[in-house]
């Protein structure tokens, strides 16, 4: 059931992350992803968790992908960002640039 | 490495938390970049960071609900057995008071089912611990009288153990008894023990495995340097289960005696009403006894009279089946053509025969009011579950609205069924424990001491007890299931729109009130008529204070004295008695006996029948003095009554009554039956004197209707010692010191006041009155929690009722009393039901009471007031919640 609620930061900050891997979006990658593009550590949980609930909100899909040796032969999950989702990511960055205009002499250019 | 325990336990770990889908693609990630780490890291620091980063994911999962969530959605659609099971145990915490209720109703049920199975099993079932018992038989000889009939044979035993021993019938074959001798440990004060001479295949022939060593031929021989075996329970309580007891030296009547073998634990001899402290050699009685003679194999003296009837031969039969042949053989080889053989099995021949009916019917008794509990314990469960069915009725009918299955539902009820009766049987070992410990401090019928028969729970009777628990616990949640949700959605909706819900689970509740107050009433009823018999038996002697008159009888056949030696002996010892300082006087019984003509005496010449037996004690010129006794007609015995003066009795009120008809009895003469035994020139006694009744053995047949005569002359080698005395304590030492100082190898006897004696002889009903109080005290409580669900649950039923009768003009009054009518009419129902199932248990009851009919009608009122008055009080407070209703109720409902 898509949600209109607005996303939260951390949310855009995964769905954005998913955006980066294209087709290679599973759990790990996109915690390294976020991790190295942010400068900040993140928690597996917190990652784990927000996936879950953006698929529930319909922002983002899933489906298993390849099962390595490596992996103990579990399949991956791998996320794809919905039209909806990547409505949802545009929303939020335009209130973010709606909200930032006017304030360059302050906040200087991003 | 993904397959490592550590991988394992992490797996199971986030499986609490996660989807299987969830699980998947965190273990590959995490087992992905544990490669990765594994190299850079190492391989500890490695597994931290996994542990770690597990810990982080299973709380983010769990700490945003999403397992809530899909336990919500499994709760409708039902999940797995393991979250039927989580979900169960949550619903029960959630109602800690009934859940802790249910809990322990179980925990007594079985708790005290497999408490009364180890007693059951220790008293009748399997009473020896010894091998092989099936091939086990106690040889008994009997002799066929002249004119008919049979006689234990209790002649001189060592022809007939030859006879038997070298028939070859047996594989083995012993023979031993057991004496009460005084026994010195160390420095300690000399002790009466039990003392058990065997000869010295005793243990082989039992198949009993001695620690250390049992005897050997060559110790089984007069003059032997003495060696004993002691038992176990010896070796633990009076030796403190010290390691280095072997070897040491215990005084037998004066004579070392080096310990050789511990027997082992649980082995109890041949009797349920002894139990031996140490095994000596049989052919060693003689130097310890101080005896003149080896009483098993040498001749006796004609002077003794059958002083190897305490012998008895035991042997052990090459196969179970040959049982009856043997007695068939053994008589061909008899040595008298008047004397045969039976073979009784040794655990059959335990217990005394004359007890064992008794016996068989106390552990009856117990079973059924144990196995009443347990129906009373598994009623409350099904109530309670019940109670709780019915109030998630609304929750299932949305359940099965939204899909869920009613097998799904039923599934979670009878898991919760099944976890109470799991926590109630693991909450009874201790209660078992307790329970054997609480029964110990008391006796079977017979003297059954249940202290010596070492009671331990049987685990493989627990577990069953508990198995079968468990069945009926998920029989009854099954039903409580089927009752639960009447699946009628449209009934659920009607419902909440205020029309009252249908009566059916109520009757049901309703039934199981009713059945437990019957069962309450049982169990309570049997208690009072238990505790009215002692109460009867403690307060039976107006006539003299029980509890300042101390009695015990001092045996000296064993010593080898004659009856003209034990006159002498009893003559000095009360004078030494006479001078002691705590002991205001003293007398001696020298026999006791009835009339073995069924009631039937001469008086006055004229042969007359009397409904009972007649008791004749003869006693010294001191008893009644001794005893405190007021003569009420006539006078008491004299120093002028003496063997050549005219032969006179003293008869108690009940006797006298029935001689005069209520007239006066004194100057009435009856025939003492036992004056010729006592050799007195003539029979005929002329009645002097009338006392008040007393009762001093309870196990009399007919204990009011009673003469006392003098003794005249010794002719028996025994008697009873009779002391008044303020402090028995002081008294009871002194008079053992007496006897010590008369003979040192008497042992002296077990001394008790009268009230003492009496209570010990009461103690099986003591043992069933506590039994049957503690279950029914139980009893009564449930019932009581039944009772106030039942009241509680109706006054909410009924609420929308009482309003609109409220707003008709009903007083509160008459709505109190129509909520408590309710309550009034269940518990009657369950009161006549109880008193139906008390009158048809009256038989299995009366052996037991004393003086007090099974149906006593105080008993039984009294009992069924008090549950009647009690189950009113707990039903008060909702009848006045009830009471308390008005139409604004109404209308808010609406």
């Amino acid at each position: 059931v898509p949600s209109h609620a607005p996303l939260g930061e951390f949310e855009v900050i995964v769905l954005m992350a998913v955006l980066h891997l294209h087709e290679e979006a599973y759990g790990s990658l996109i915690r390294t992803e976020i991790e190295r593009r942010s400068g900040r550590a993140v928690s597996r949980g917190a990652v784990y968790i927000t996936l879950e609930r953006l698929e529930e909100k319909g922002l983002l899909s899933s489906a298993p992908g390849e099962a390595s040796e490596a992996r103990g032969n579990r399949p991956k999950r791998l996320f794809r960002v919905t039209p909806f989702g990547v409505k949802s990511v545009k929303r939020s960055l335009a209130v973010l640039t709606r909200m930032h205009q006017g304030l360059e002499p302050l906040l200087g250019d991003l | 490495v993904k397959h490592g325990i550590h991988w394992r336990l992490i797996e199971w770990y986030l499986r609490r938390h996660l989807t299987p889908a969830q699980l998947h693609s965190a273990v590959g990630d995490l087992a992905e970049e544990m490669a990765v780490r594994e190299q850079r890291l190492g391989r500890f620091r490695a597994r931290v960071w996994l542990l770690v980063e597990s810990l982080s994911v299973a709380r983010a999962y769990r700490s945003h609900g999403v397992l809530e969530r899909r336990r919500s959605r499994r709760t409708i659609m039902g999940g797995s057995w393991l979250d039927d099971a989580r979900l169960a145990r949550r619903r029960l915490a959630k109602r800690p008071a009934a859940t802790a209720a249910s809990v322990f109703a179980l925990a007594v049920g079985i708790g005290s089912a497999a408490a009364t199975w180890s007693l059951l099993s220790s008293a009748l079932l399997r009473p020896l611990s010894v091998g092989t018992p099936d091939r086990l038989f106690v040889v008994e000889a009997l002799r066929e009288r002249t004119r008919g009939g049979v006689d234990t044979d209790q002649a001189y035993v060592y022809p007939t153990y030859r006879a038997i021993r070298d028939a070859g019938v047996f594989e083995g074959l012993a023979a031993g008894g057991s004496w009460s001798l005084l026994v010195t440990e160390r420095d300690a004060v000399p002790q009466p023990r039990t003392v058990y001479f065997a000869s010295h295949d005793f243990f082989a022939t039992l198949g009993v495995p001695v620690r250390g060593r049992g005897f050997e031929p060559n110790d089984d021989r007069r003059g032997a340097s003495l060696v004993a075996v002691i038992s176990d329970r010896y070796w633990r309580r009076v030796l403190g289960a010290d390691p280095s007891a072997i070897g040491q030296t215990v005084r037998v009547s004066n004579t070392p005696a080096t310990i050789v073998g511990i027997a082992p634990r649980g082995f109890r001899g041949l009797s349920l009403v002894e139990a031996p402290d140490l095994y000596l050699p049989l052919h060693t009685v003689a130097d310890v006894g101080g005896a003149d003679v080896n009483y098993f194999a040498e001749p006796i003296p004609p002077a003794r009279s059958s002083p190897t009837s305490w012998i008895q031969i035991v042997g052990r039969l090459t196969s179970a089946a040959a049982a009856a042949d043997a007695a068939v053989r053994l008589r061909v080889a008899s040595p008298n053509a008047r004397i045969f053989y039976r073979l009784v099995n040794v655990n059959t021949a335990a217990i005394p025969e004359i007890v064992r009916a008794g016996v068989a019917q106390f552990t009856q008794l117990l079973t059924i009011t144990v196995g009443l509990l347990m129906l009373v314990g598994c009623l409350s469960v099904g109530m309670l579950l019940l109670v709780r069915t019915e109030a998630r009725r609304d929750e299932f009918a949305m359940c099965l609205a939204l899909g869920g299955t009613r097998l799904g539902l039923a599934r979670g009820i009878v898991i919760e069924g099944a976890l109470l009766s799991l926590a109630g049987a693991v909450l009874a070992v201790p209660v078992a424990s307790w329970a054997l410990r609480a029964m110990s401090g008391f006796m079977l019928p017979g003297q059954i001491d249940v202290e010596l028969l070492d009671l331990a729970i049987d685990a493989r009777a627990l577990a069953a007890i508990a198995a079968g628990g468990t069945v009926s616990i998920l029989l009854v949640s099954f039903v409580a299931a089927a009752f639960g949700y009447s699946p009628n959605i449209a009934d659920v909706l009607r419902s909440r729109a205020g029309a009252t819900p249908r009566v059916t689970r109520r009757r049901t509740r309703a039934a199981l009130v009713t059945a437990q107050v019957a069962v309450a009433l049982v169990l309570l009823a049997g208690a009072g008529l238990f505790a009215r018999s002692l109460a009867a038996a403690l307060a039976i002697n107006p006539g003299f204070d029980a509890s300042r008159v101390v009695t015990g009888s001092v045996q000296l056949r064993q010593y080898g004295y004659t009856p003209q030696r034990a006159g002498a002996f009893f003559d000095q010892l009360r004078e030494r008695l006479d001078a002691a300082p705590n002991i205001q006087s003293a007398a001696i019984i020298r026999w006791y006996g009835s009339t073995g003509t069924m009631g039937r005496v001469t008086v006055d010449g004229v042969s007359r029948q009397f409904p009972s037996e007649l008791n004749a004690i003869a006693v010294d010129d001191r008893y009644f003095r001794t005893l405190g006794m007021r003569i009420v007609k006539g006078r008491d015995f004299s120093s002028h009554d003496t063997m050549t003066a005219p032969l006179v009795v003293i008869v108690s009120e009940s006797l006298g009554r029935a001689i005069a008809a209520g007239g006066d009895p004194v100057g009435h003469r009856i025939t003492d039956a036992f004056a010729k035994i006592g050799q007195a020139s003539a029979d005929v006694a002329e009645i002097v004197g009338v006392v008040p009744d007393v009762i001093t053995n309870v196990a009399d047949s007919s204990p009011l209707v009673k003469y006392y005569s003098l003794y005249q002359r010794d002719v028996l080698p025994h008697g009873t010692l009779v002391l008044r005395t303020e402090d028995s304590g002081a008294a009871i030492r002194e008079a053992m010191s007496a006897i010590r100082s008369l003979d040192s190898l008497v042992t002296p006897p077990t001394m008790l006041t009268i009230e003492d004696q009496l209570r010990r002889q009461m103690s099986a009903q003591s043992l069933g009155g506590f039994v049957l109080g503690a279950l029914g005290g139980i009893a009564i409580l449930l019932t009581l929690l039944g009772a106030y669900v039942l009241a509680e649950s109706t006054s909410t039923v009924r609420r929308r009722e009482f309003s609109i009768r409220r707003a008709l003009g009903a007083t509160r009054t008459r709505l109190g009393s129509l909520a408590l009518a309710e309550t009034v009419r269940l518990v009657g129902i369950g009161l006549v039901a109880g008193l139906a199932l008390a009158w048809a248990g009256a038989g299995a009851i009366r052996t037991f009471l004393f003086r007090v009919e099974p149906l006593d009608p105080l008993v039984l009122l009294s009992v069924s007031t008090g549950i009647l008055v009690v189950t009113l009080l707990v039903s008060l407070k909702p009848a006045l919640d009830a009471a308390r209703v008005d139409v604004a109720h109404l209308l808010r409902d609406q």
